[in-house]
């Protein structure tokens, strides 16, 4: 073996190690990011919990149950964020757009989006 | 030690593809999302052309600032609070009314633009629900007659009488395809761009897209495609409201004034055209499923299109 092989061998290890582990970490993980006018926060899908968030109109409330999670309170008059139900698979999202209040479920998967 | 390793070129020739190919697998782009037009924008992209992302958003504002209904200073608003006077737009302008024209002549009226005002009386703008009387709809759809809208080309001016106008339909759509120009512009690599439900895949390679379950959450379908591909979507689950048992949904059918009753709760169209697969969203959904097959047969052979039954029932066509 020659020197710059050695070289590009002993570079390479450290590339290959973090891809494989951050592959590993990142697939089949999946967790909801909630987004309003304050910015953006993220919240494991593994806690059941209620989530207040801070809408235009005033406070939305939102539950994350069985690694779901759904609008269930909203000041807002079309009530679409509620009716649209649970969201539960990545790339899904719901939004209340009087409140300027958008969910999605994150995180790496096989889909590129979701059409609607 | 090194001497041991006697195929030395052998394992870094398999380290490097098990390192190309853990990386593509992983389809980093860097994301972003917002509320704009009435609805979400989510942008992917590649990390190398994040600066893009403002110019998209830009784009987007200055769209949805001539085509909104609501917004004061917008062409459309300007319409349809000033009829019976001729107003100035532009060549842009003018490709949207025309395609929405385009459309209405190909369906015998399913698509109409100038819908708004019935859409309005439903409250599906301000969510004032409510089911109007027989009445109201029969002199609402008096006027969305399209005779109703002059064009003077030359001088590049509309008119119209009656009726208000209303791009929902089509506007999202135009809007991705002029996310393509700017993508093409700024020699982007790859990209994932989802306007309210309107989808734009770009890039070499196949990206799949779900089509939403219409009755649950998840997805009822995926799409394989290839890059330069939209996928435009429409649903009675958008916005509806339930009176006594029944969903009024926001797709009205020109014909009565009334929501679609096609048989269809979801259909989605994959077409290379943003603004002609959103407005056949529309179009397929108010027809049905066998004079929708029948339009796409006889206009756009090449379209895909996944249609979704009350009971579920999935059929695609291509």
């Amino acid at each position: 073996m020659k020197k710059y092989d050695k070289i590009l061998l002993l570079s390479l290890i450290p590339f290959f190690i973090f891809s494989i582990f951050y592959f590993n970490i990142n697939s089949d993980k999946k967790y909801l990011t909630i987004i309003n006018r304050e910015g953006e926060k993220n919240y494991s899908l593994l806690e059941n919990k209620i989530v207040n968030v801070k809408g235009d109109l005033g406070d939305l409330k939102v539950e994350i149950n069985n690694g779901k999670a759904r609008v269930i309170e909203s000041n807002c008059k079309e009530k679409l964020c509620i009716k649209r139900g649970w969201i539960s698979i990545i790339g899904e999202y719901s939004a209340c757009l009087p409140n300027d209040v958008f969910i999605i479920i994150n995180g790496r998967s096989e889909i590129d989006g979701i059409s609607e | 030690m090194w001497r041991r390793f006697k195929y030395s070129r052998l394992i870094i020739f398999f380290l490097t593809l098990i390192l190309i190919f853990s990386t593509s697998c992983k389809n980093n782009l860097y994301t972003t999302k917002g509320l704009y037009m009435g609805t979400f924008l989510i942008v992917s992209i590649d990390n190398e052309h994040k600066n893009v992302i403002n110019k998209i958003n830009e784009e987007i504002i200055r769209i949805e600032e001539k085509f909104s209904r609501f917004k004061e200073e917008s062409l459309v608003y300007k319409i349809n609070n000033e009829k019976g006077s001729w107003i100035d737009v532009d060549d842009e302008f003018l490709y949207v009314l025309k395609t929405s024209l385009y459309l209405n002549k190909i369906s015998n009226g399913a698509f109409n633009p100038l819908i708004g005002d019935i859409v309005n009386e439903y409250g599906f703008y301000d969510g004032n629900y409510k089911v109007p009387d027989e009445n109201t709809l029969k002199g609402l759809l008096k006027n969305i007659d399209i005779k109703n809208i002059e064009i003077d080309e030359k001088n590049k001016k509309i008119k119209i009488e009656n009726g208000s106008l209303d791009f929902g339909g089509i506007v999202k759509g135009y809007a991705v395809d002029k996310i393509r120009e700017i993508l093409i512009e700024n020699s982007v690599k790859e990209s994932v761009i989802n306007l309210g439900g309107n989808i734009l895949v770009w890039g070499d390679r196949k990206f799949k897209i779900g089509v939403k379950n219409p009755r649950g959450d998840g997805i009822i379908y995926t799409f394989e495609l290839n890059g330069n591909s939209t996928v435009s979507t429409s649903g009675d689950y958008e916005n509806f409201f339930i009176k006594d048992n029944k969903r009024y949904h926001h797709i009205i059918n020109p014909e009565n004034g009334k929501p679609a009753e096609s048989g269809l709760i979801e259909v989605s169209i994959v077409s290379e055209s943003g603004i002609i697969g959103d407005g056949l969203s529309t179009t397929l959904f108010i027809l049905g499923k066998e004079k929708g097959k029948e339009l796409i047969k006889n206009n756009f052979p090449n379209t895909t299109v996944l249609f979704v039954d009350e009971e579920l029932n999935m059929e695609l066509i291509k």
